[in-house]
């Protein structure tokens, strides 16, 4: 008989409305959900927002990451502003959706606190994660579009080659 | 004796706030979100320095009011200061070209490794096209007040974060002339299209990047380079520091203590920048 394992994570969003990021997290947790008894996932919202479906997974507000200990991953700069104060985390990732420092002036030392920092990285593809690499530090995962697999691999702590 | 200054938004007011600081003076910085004069009526500042455009108060504060300019060090006129009327608290001060030796402390850091590092100042046309080119060559880092449409200009940072990346870079791009003092004082090698008597000029991308290449890979030209840095040291910190220029308006202005303690600082930390160089 096969032990089993539960894998708890969370994704930190600010709001989970109908935008591309959150139509796809909400399809690839929903799959995972359906596909996977072992995975226990929980979106974290700072506001609440209309879906753009119906979720099958659990919803807190982002003030309950401080005492979770799963595996948490943020999703932008704000997020990943709240998850590095909290110390409960087993491990904390950012995937870098997007590539905020080109769209708004920002104070080097807060990106350099947030994208060289404790957080492991996740690029939404290559040419992403070339651009990640020089400017800051090399993506931990590519990860396109919150794709169940490799999420799922993150969550395990497996590599992308494994 | 009391200065106030206005906020420090390019380098030039930055390095004679960093100095004073250096000197042990009181300053108070006017961040501009309260009038000017209610500032000194609350702070009665002995000194106020402060650029052309704000100079219309009428005041007993004595005013050093800056008109910057931009030399190279052969052009230097050692006679700066210009007293228009003695009656007037107002001294127009031709500020020229000076280099800002309060950051000699700062040292390497690995988070800030890259191959090229380019503070930006003014976002030109000019500018941009180079560093397009050097970006499709180089790992490039840019940060700076002048926000550039690139994916390797990285925000807005401090002046010491600046020295921080360009001691921790293997090429930093002196694009104006302020900048280039800056790196020549902390002896950071560099390249630069600025028309200076320093290095030659240069005009086309593909030379600046034949210049990188060379500061790269090429010995004789790094030698060369350094050579070239050890004498715009000797000659900037002979007579073209921020303690210098503060040195002949404390003069001007009857303060012979703290004229000479410019001097008197500057020698200490020279002695320090020795010691931890050696």
């Amino acid at each position: 008989m096969t032990e089993f394992n539960l894998y708890k994570f969370g994704v930190m969003v600010e709001a989970l409305d109908m935008s591309q990021k959150c139509f796809n997290l909400v399809k690839q947790l929903n799959n995972i959900v359906d596909e996977d008894c072992q995975f226990s996932p929980i979106v974290f919202y700072s506001e609440y927002a209309k879906h753009v479906d119906v979720n099958r997974f659990g919803m807190l507000l982002d003030q309950k990451v401080w005492a979770y200990d799963g595996v948490v991953i943020a999703t932008s700069l704000k997020s990943a502003e709240i998850l590095l104060n909290c110390p409960c985390p087993k491990r904390k990732f950012l995937y870098v959706w997007n590539l905020d420092w080109l769209y708004n002036q920002y104070v080097y030392q807060y990106l350099q606190h947030i994208y060289q920092g404790e957080l492991e990285l996740i690029a939404r593809n290559t040419h992403h994660a070339k651009v990640i690499t020089t400017c800051w530090k090399k993506p931990a995962y590519i990860m396109d579009n919150f794709d169940s697999t490799i999420l799922k691999q993150i969550i395990r702590g497996k590599n992308n080659n494994d | 004796m009391k200065i106030l200054i206005e906020n420090p938004t390019n380098p030039i007011l930055e390095g004679i706030a960093q100095t004073i600081v250096n000197l042990n003076i009181p300053i108070v910085i006017w961040d501009k979100r309260s009038p000017l004069n209610d500032m000194l009526d609350t702070y009665q500042p002995d000194i106020l320095f402060i650029s052309n455009v704000h100079n219309t108060t009428q005041t007993k504060t004595k005013i050093v009011q800056l008109n910057f300019s931009s030399n190279n060090l052969s052009e230097i006129d050692t006679n700066l200061i210009n007293v228009d009327n003695v009656d007037k608290p107002s001294i127009p001060y031709n500020f020229k070209l000076a280099a800002n030796f309060t950051y000699h402390n700062i040292s390497a850091n690995s988070n800030y490794l890259t191959d090229i590092f380019y503070y930006s100042q003014t976002s030109t046309l000019t500018i941009l096209q180079h560093l397009i080119e050097i970006e499709k060559h180089y790992q490039i880092k840019i940060v700076g007040p002048a926000k550039l449409p690139l994916y390797s200009y990285l925000g807005i940072s401090s002046v010491a974060d600046m020295l921080t990346f360009a001691k921790s870079c293997k090429i930093a791009l002196a694009f104006d002339m302020n900048t280039l003092y800056t790196y020549l004082v902390n002896k950071i090698r560099c390249v630069t299209i600025c028309k200076n008597d320093i290095y030659p000029y240069v005009e086309q991308s593909q030379q600046l990047i034949s210049n990188i290449h060379s500061l790269l890979h090429d010995k004789t030209a790094q030698e060369e380079n350094d050579k070239r840095i050890q004498q715009a040291y000797n000659s900037i910190i002979s007579d073209h520091t921020y303690f210098h220029r503060l040195k002949d308006i404390f003069h001007l202005l009857g303060y012979e203590q703290q004229s000479q303690e410019c001097m008197t600082v500057l020698n200490k930390a020279l002695e320090k920048a020795d010691v931890s160089n050696d």
